[in-house]
């Protein structure tokens, strides 16, 4: 998926505050791009944007070539398109990694035996699958953001947005963390968006772009 | 979707539980005072076709049997009434007898049709003028007294004669004496209470009209639906329903209280649900899930304790409450299933405001803090 932001502006706490002041940025279909900055730059924002789960207050996010607000249902196109992991996992932690990873598929109306099956797949694919019947309560930090992985490639979404996805977890599961980012935009042509403060990812990544104070700045 | 739902409610165990139990004691609330209604209405309208007449006659706007005053003149005259084959007049008083909680008597003539309908099962009709007394089972049960024995009522002595048993609560747990017994106590003087009259099959409706023409100041009621349309049903009706009401709305916002602060618990899973792509649509499907699952504990729960309690209550219960006949045995099936409809409307209702709350959770604010 091909995105971009053009001329972006958005402004929280009844404007007071501005975290983007006009960005302008493309990234190609099955890019690999880290965003980093310092804290409060606007780069979780930029990524809220791009994943519709918030408006630009001025500009616009065009996705495939077609602007987001004309996008009549931007949880329908989530569910479809998109891959969210957070740097805290988000997962509830009455449920066993199973129904966690499950929830992804609730929208798309799948049987029962077709989730096991996806959800399975997946757990074995990033080495949870000895936990599927385990509480997220009970999960180190590590699984729990496994966990939080597999939900987001459950559906194959086409645009992974990660925020800080090695931002909780040691190195060695920060770099499995990373390994099968890679390797699911690689198998998937997806494009990959991480918002990052970790060197090893801005190493990994196509691109680098940094943002300072709501703006890109050269690198 | 009903299994992501009982474990979201099984998460909050307490919390759950409680609303639950909030839910049940409404609905059994609205269960025991429906059912008591029900049945303490439906020996009235037993007590007419025992008396197998067709047509009541009392003081027009009388609000209970007790404050309907006739003269006696009346019952000459409603005999003379064209297809009226016989008017039986009765007067009605109630007492405290031997300390114990009221007495229900009832006049009537001994020697009159409806004599015969009584089901004794010991002793003998009373005798006109003589101050003798029919007495329920659960009358006589409750003051220990049989045919032989003598009953002081308002300082008048009463030999008892004889037993009945209608099988009506209420009635069995009075008493039975001739017209002039019953209005000394009832202290009607000459007056009568109502008349009962026997028409002619199918004529009743000419009976009523012939009765308003002739006898302004009374009122022509089926007996059947006697109790239907009697004042004091139609107050007791309005108070039942008002309370059926308040029943409602205490577990209407019960709901709304421990689901809005679900809701606000649930901040952060609902933005997350939004954001990995459910729609409103589904979100609302999920929180309806739960209510149901609330709703369908809460009535279990309900159902559960009418039963109980009145059960405990017929057995170790009020006096008055046991030989009243206005405890049933169990909840009529009608009733039962109102309850129930009334528990899960009333949760539903009580949802709408957290619903529409959590379906205002915005994605990125539930998820921006761990």
């Amino acid at each position: 998926m091909r995105l971009q932001a053009v001329d972006v502006h958005k402004r929280f706490e009844r404007g007071l505050v501005t975290a983007l002041a006009g960005v302008s940025l493309t990234v190609e279909a099955g890019e690999r791009v880290a965003i980093t900055g310092p804290t409060g730059c606007g780069k979780s924002t930029l990524l809220a944007l791009v994943a519709l789960l918030e408006r630009p207050d001025r500009g616009s996010i065009v996705l495939d070539g077609k602007d987001g607000r004309t996008i009549a249902s931007p949880e329908a196109w989530r569910a479809e398109t998109v891959g969210l992991v957070f740097q805290f996992h988000h997962l509830l932690p009455h449920l066993d990694v199973h129904d966690n990873v499950a929830l992804a598929l609730a929208p798309r109306r799948a049987g029962r035996r077709e989730v096991a099956e996806v959800v399975g797949h997946v757990l074995e694919r990033v080495g949870l699958e000895h936990r599927a019947r385990t509480r997220a309560a009970y999960l180190s930090g590590g699984e729990r953001q496994l966990a939080a992985l597999a939900r987001a490639l459950v559906a194959r979404p086409r645009l992974i947005l990660a925020d800080e996805p090695t931002g909780s977890v040691d190195s060695a599961t920060g770099e499995r963390v990373l390994e099968l980012l890679l390797e699911w935009s690689t198998e998937a042509g997806a494009t990959l968006v991480m918002v990052t403060h970790d060197p090893l990812l801005t190493r990994r990544a196509d691109r680098v772009v940094h943002l300072r104070d709501g703006r890109l700045v050269p690198t | 979707m009903l299994q992501l739902a009982a474990k979201d409610l099984a998460s909050r165990p307490g919390r759950s539980l409680l609303t639950a139990v909030g839910i049940g004691v409404g609905v059994a609330t609205y269960l025991m005072v429906f059912a008591s209604m029900r049945t303490y209405l439906s020996q009235f309208r037993v007590l007419s076709s025992l008396l197998g007449t067709s047509l009541l006659v009392q003081q027009e706007g009388a609000p209970s049997p007790f404050s309907s005053f006739l003269a006696p003149v009346v019952v000459a005259r409603l005999a003379a009434v064209p297809r009226v084959l016989a008017a039986h007049p009765a007067a009605l008083a109630r007492v405290r007898a031997l300390g114990a909680s009221s007495l229900v008597v009832a006049g009537f003539e001994p020697d009159g049709a409806l004599a015969r309908r009584i089901p004794l099962v010991a002793g003998r009709l009373p005798r006109p003028g003589a101050g003798e007394l029919l007495v329920g089972t659960a009358a006589a049960e409750r003051l220990q007294v049989r045919p032989g024995h003598v009953l002081s009522l308002r300082g008048l002595q009463f030999s008892v004669v004889g037993v009945f048993r209608t099988d009506l609560g209420m009635l069995d747990a009075g008493g039975l004496t001739d017209m002039a017994g019953a209005q000394t106590l009832g202290n009607l003087r000459e007056a009568i209470s109502f008349v009962l009259l026997e028409v002619e099959p199918g004529r009743e409706s000419e009976v009523k009209a012939a009765v308003a023409e002739r006898l302004p100041g009374v009122e022509t009621l089926d007996a059947g639906g006697y109790v239907g349309t009697i004042g004091v049903s139609r107050i007791t009706n309005a108070f039942i329903s008002l309370l059926g009401v308040v029943v409602v709305l205490i577990v209407t916002l019960g709901v709304a209280n421990a689901l809005q602060a679900a809701v606000y618990e649930r901040r952060e899973e609902l933005a997350l649900l939004r954001a990995i792509g459910w729609s409103p649509g589904l979100v609302a499907r999920l929180i309806l899930h739960e209510v149901a699952l609330l709703a369908a504990g809460g009535c279990t729960i309900g159902l559960a304790l009418a039963f109980a309690t009145l059960q405990v209550l017929r057995l170790v219960g009020p006096q008055t409450l046991r030989t009243s006949g206005i405890l049933p045995g169990y909840v009529p099936p009608p009733i039962a299933l109102a309850g129930v409809l009334v528990g899960f409307a009333a949760c539903f209702l009580g949802a709408l405001g957290p619903l529409v709350r959590a379906l205002r959770v915005r994605p990125w604010e539930g998820l921006r803090s761990p």
